[in-house]
């Protein structure tokens, strides 16, 4: 298959690690998806800023979301382990360049968790890893969705899950798309089964899609993108789907290919 | 009888009663092929009776111990009399296990009427296929996903609300709710936004302080709002589980339907199935989303784990009504009769489950007959024992070996006893029979039927006609040539001659089998039509020279008189014995030397293969029988003034038995007399305290291999062998020893007492006492007396010499 005979193409995978992202998994599934798709690789680090500025106020306090627990923030601890990130994803990034055979673009961006997204071009496929906890926050959902509809498409890693065995599952509003984005799928999928559902919109793809996948134990869930703006029910149909997910869900936006 | 024979002496006996002739013409058919075969127990009319009423009496304890000869056709015959009872009787209940959803470590057992279990097994399959469908379409459906989203949607909500109203009072308050990595952070803020720590440090001390409390404030309510998210989320999987229950139960009701309907007249399978149901309802979302097993078990397919729901077939009796079953284990082993628990290793460990329960034979003969043969049983480590208890309780209890002797102490099933009702039939021979009655308290309590099965039967005319229709059944099932009348009576004579008795017949069926089958197999390379007599011969003739290699050693060793034995001339103290040499299902007559030596002595009779302990206990209770009579007998009123010695001579392998007593007596009589006896003559018996000689075994091999010397180094017409008259019934010689006896070339004499023996090994009277109480002269018995009467005076007059010289001793020293 050559490249022109693909409908949706990334050129570049734009690998935005949060501080607490698996970077030797993503590393690992950047490699796959760079030899997929022939694509460029764009490295960035995000050092949250804010957990540091909260952290040099002395009056801040931080609660556990689980334990409830109380706990002053400590300036120096969180500085150390950033930098010690930083310095294990260089390595990593090293040898990912050494496997690709071409220079994988890296640096570290000090701002927000969504800060990096505003990079994203229209033939990027972004690729977003880290703790999912962020997606209660609906300002994050919503710039992650508007960051998928301004690309190629948003690739979302849950952490500490390798790719599993089960099929692809696609959901696409229509049959043509399905039929286009076969070719892409049969290279994403290996030798899986791929698995391929019509569905209404955006928000009821994503229900039924994470509910399919964990069924399933999919190795991927695909959805396509509707063109229309996310709303409320976007988000809140994407955070109880990665919830419950425990497989990559790649949001294919076919609109800006 | 030679000329110099005494007229007391016994004649040879005539050629009629040296084999039992049964004449074809008898016989009232041409083959076979015209008779109806005998399928029943052939002259085994007590054996019969005793199986007829073990097998008719349903009573706790009266299962069958059926003992004989192997060989005697009891088990063929036995397994088709039993097949016509299990027959008529009720066919028994099938048998399942299947899971107990309480405690899967305790299978339980349900019967269901025949037939009934495999098609619980199918539709039960066919029913967890359909659910293996059903069920996920169930879950996929827009109904559910409709309902699941809104009980998302309302925890979302009362989620958020929660956190909006908090972050609204925070708002109000000027301190910022953030969502960090690990969960929430409260800062000061101003315009919105969070002060900036350098903008902090800038505030006032009543601003900093204000902020501060707020915070602290906010901190509690937080903490209340995130305490109150587990119950949130607690609310939502009940509220989830409910919806699973709830779309579950329509699947499961729709695949179990069939199953219900076809098995609403049996209350345990619908209580099995309500108990099916609230499990599958129960785990409905598991079984969805459980992972392809990776180790699964055997049968059980890619998907979810659908194995607990299944139907393990113990027993199943078929579909047509057939009776009761009739089971032979022929390899008893502890699993092969009480059933097994297969395990399988995964991982290092071993798993099974109630679908590795396999069955044994007494699950499979439950309600009819099992038959096992009572050696293999005890050989079995443990079988008895299980056995035992299976006829004791009354249930079949599945125990392993490891268990048995606490070798594992792995958690493994403990299926639930399926109750054992059956007639157990063991088949062993007597020795077992007794020592299991004398060595084991139980088995009288559980073998209460004994059943003889006798190896001969009375060769009368009803007899020959059963025996025949015996012979037309093996050839039908053995799918051989029909016999003619000659080879019927051919095989007549085979079954007198393997009884050992001219009047009775073998009924040990396995060897005349086995003869009929090379008959056979020499009828058919003949291109017969049938089985005649010479194809039976030929067949006997041909086993024979398979196995007489030894003989025909001993034969020619004897001949190049390597082995000493004369057949003819005389020799003072010598004589020929005959042994019997059985080499497994052959066995041949060898003649045997045997000498005596005498001298004065102290009344020692010394047997030299006793004391070099090559004699049995049989033959050295022979040699101290005819010591007694030798000391009762003659001079009875003198002291026994003898030593001698008895010896088979060129014997290495030992002797015993006590069938050569009567010619050690005459070797010792000869010696003693100093009188010769004939070497052309062979002679066997055993002899009792009173002289008379006793019948012996293998008479006939015995009477054969004397003639088969006599024969090689030429028959003389005066050889021949004496053998005790109670053993004449018994001849059913050889035509050819036959056929020299009609022609005066060979001899057979048959004798009562020792006396005859003497006369005809001698030529000389034996002698009876008169009435002065003496022999008369002349006689063999009057040397033998005055001997050792000579003996005795010597003897006498040497102690008394001996007495003189000591007492002249005695003198001399005091003196």
């Amino acid at each position: 298959m050559t490249d022109a005979a693909l409908f949706w193409h990334p050129r570049r995978l734009l690998l935005t690690l949060l501080e607490d992202a698996d970077c030797t998994l993503a590393c690992a599934q950047t490699l796959a998806l760079a030899r997929a798709f022939e694509a460029e690789v764009t490295g960035i680090l995000v050092e949250e800023t804010s957990i540091h500025e909260l952290a040099a106020l002395t009056v801040c306090t931080h609660v556990g979301a689980v334990t409830g627990r109380f706990q002053q923030l400590d300036a120096t601890r969180l500085a150390a382990q950033a930098e010690r990130r930083a310095a294990l994803l260089r390595q990593q990034v090293e040898a990912l360049e050494a496997e690709l055979g071409r220079r994988v673009a890296f640096r570290v961006l000090q701002g927000g968790a969504v800060d990096s997204l505003r990079e994203a071009k229209p033939h990027d496929l972004i690729f977003y890893t880290g703790s999912f906890s962020r997606l209660e926050d609906p300002e994050q959902v919503a710039a992650l969705l508007e960051a998928a509809r301004q690309s190629s498409g948003l690739l979302l890693q849950p952490p500490r899950q390798q790719w599993q065995e089960g099929p692809v599952i696609a959901l696409y509003r229509t049959a043509e798309v399905a039929e286009r984005l076969l070719p892409v799928l049969q290279r994403l999928s290996g030798a899986a089964e791929i698995e391929q559902h019509l569905v209404g919109d955006t928000s009821e793809a994503l229900t039924l899609g994470s509910l399919l996948a964990t069924q399933r134990h999919a190795r991927l869930l695909v959805v396509e993108l509707d063109d229309r703006q996310a709303d409320e029910k976007w988000y809140r149909a994407l955070r109880q789907g990665m919830r419950r997910l425990n497989c990559p869900l790649l949001l294919i936006n076919p609109h800006q290919q | 009888m030679t000329s110099s024979t005494p007229p007391s002496a016994p004649g040879a006996l005539p050629v009629e009663v040296l084999r039992r002739r049964i004449d074809p013409a008898s016989l009232p058919f041409e083959t076979t092929a015209e008779l109806e075969p005998l399928e029943g127990f052939l002259g085994q009319e007590r054996a019969r009776e005793a199986i007829e009423f073990g097998t008719s009496i349903e009573r706790s304890g009266f299962n069958l111990f059926v003992m004989g000869t192997p060989g005697t056709g009891r088990r063929e015959a036995l397994k088709r009399y039993l097949s016509k009872l299990a027959a008529q009787k009720p066919p028994p209940n099938d048998w399942i296990y299947v899971n107990d959803f309480g405690a899967p470590q305790k299978p339980r057992a349900l019967s269901l009427p025949m037939g009934r279990a495999t098609a619980l097994r199918e539709q039960m399959d066919a029913a967890l296929e359909d659910l293996l469908g059903s069920l996920p379409s169930v879950f996929d459906s827009d109904e559910y996903r409709s309902r699941r989203r809104a009980i998302d949607e309302e925890f979302e909500e009362a989620q958020e609300e929660q956190l909006k109203d908090l972050r609204e009072e925070a708002s109000q308050r000027n301190v910022a709710l953030l969502r960090t990595q690990m969960g929430f952070a409260l800062a000061p803020m101003r315009g919105g936004q969070v002060v900036k720590p350098e903008v902090f440090k800038a505030w006032s001390e009543a601003e900093r302080q204000a902020a501060q409390e707020a915070i602290s404030e906010l901190q509690e309510r937080l903490r209340s709002v995130l305490e109150q998210m587990p119950k949130l989320d607690k609310q939502r999987r009940e509220k989830l589980r409910d919806l699973n229950r709830e779309f579950a139960a329509v699947a499961v009701d729709q695949a179990l339907s069939d199953v219900r309907t076809s098995f609403a007249d049996l209350p345990q399978v619908t209580e099995h199935l309500d108990a099916v149901r609230t499990d599958l309802v129960e785990n409905a979302e598991q079984l969805i989303a459980a992972p392809a097993n990776e180790a699964r078990l055997p049968g059980q397919p890619v998907g979810p784990d659908l194995r607990r729901y299944r139907v393990n077939v113990m027993v199943s009796n078929g579909r047509d009504d057939s009776g009761a079953v009739v089971v032979e284990e022929a390899n008893p082993t502890l699993p092969n009769l009480v059933g097994r628990i297969e395990h399988l290793q995964q991982m290092g460990a071993l798993i099974t489950d109630f679908l590795m329960i396999k069955p044994g034979a007494l699950h499979r003969a439950n309600g009819g007959y099992l038959l096992l043969d009572a050696r293999r049983v005890l050989l079995q480590p443990a079988a008895w024992e299980a056995l035992k208890r299976a006829l004791q309780n009354g249930k079949i209890v599945i125990e392993t070996l490891a268990e048995h002797f606490s070798l594992i102490s792995t958690v493994s099933l403990d299926p639930q006893p399926v109750p054992f009702s059956a007639k157990v039939v063991l088949l062993g021979d007597r020795l077992i029979y007794h020592l299991l009655c004398q060595l084991d308290p139980d088995f009288p309590d559980i073998f209460k039927v004994a059943a003889d099965f006798d190896e001969e039967m009375p060769l009368e005319e009803d007899n020959v006609r059963n025996y025949a229709r015996l012979l037309a059944g093996l050839a039908r099932r053995e799918n051989l040539l029909p016999f003619d009348r000659s080879g019927v009576a051919r095989i007549l004579e085979h079954a007198s001659r393997r009884a050992e008795d001219a009047e009775r017949l073998s009924i040990r069926m396995r060897p005349i089998a086995d003869l009929a089958q090379e008959a056979d197999y020499r009828a058919r390379a003949a291109g017969a039509s049938a089985i005649r007599d010479e194809h039976v011969r030929d067949a006997e003739q041909a086993a024979i020279r398979r196995l007489d290699r030894v003989r025909e050693k001993s034969m020619e060793a004897t001949i190049r008189e390597i082995l000493l034995v004369d057949t003819e001339g005389r020799k003072v103290g010598q004589i020929n014995g005959l042994t019997v040499i059985s080499l497994g299902n052959f066995s041949f007559g060898r003649p045997a030397r045997i000498t005596a030596r005498v001298r004065l002595g102290t009344g020692k009779l010394l047997d030299i293969e006793r004391e070099s302990e090559l004699g049995g206990r049989l033959h050295s209770k022979g040699v101290m029988i005819l010591s007694g009579l030798l000391n009762a007998r003659y001079a009875p009123d003198w002291p026994v003034a003898l030593a001698a010695t008895l010896v088979f001579e060129q014997s290495y392998g030992g002797v015993d038995g006590d069938s050569a007593s009567t010619a050690e007596l005459c070797a010792l009589l000869s010696a003693i007399t100093q009188i010769p006896l004939r070497q052309d003559l062979a002679i066997t018996g055993a002899i009792n305290q009173f002289g008379q000689v006793q019948a012996i075994g293998g008479v006939n091999e015995k009477i054969e291999g004397f003639f088969d010397l006599c024969k090689q180094r030429g028959l003389t017409g005066t050889q021949g062998v004496l053998i005790p008259t109670a053993n004449v019934q018994h001849l059913m010689l050889r035509e050819e020893v036959v056929d020299a006896c009609r022609a005066g070339t060979f001899n057979i004499y048959s004798i009562d007492h020792v006396d005859q023996a003497m006369e005809l090994l001698t030529g000389q009277p034996a002698g009876e006492r008169g009435d002065g109480g003496l022999f008369p002269e002349g006689s063999i018995n009057r040397a033998v007396e005055e001997r050792l009467i000579a003996y005795a005076q010597r003897r006498l007059a040497l102690g008394r010499e001996e007495r003189g010289a000591r007492e002249a001793e005695g003198k001399d020293s005091v003196q």
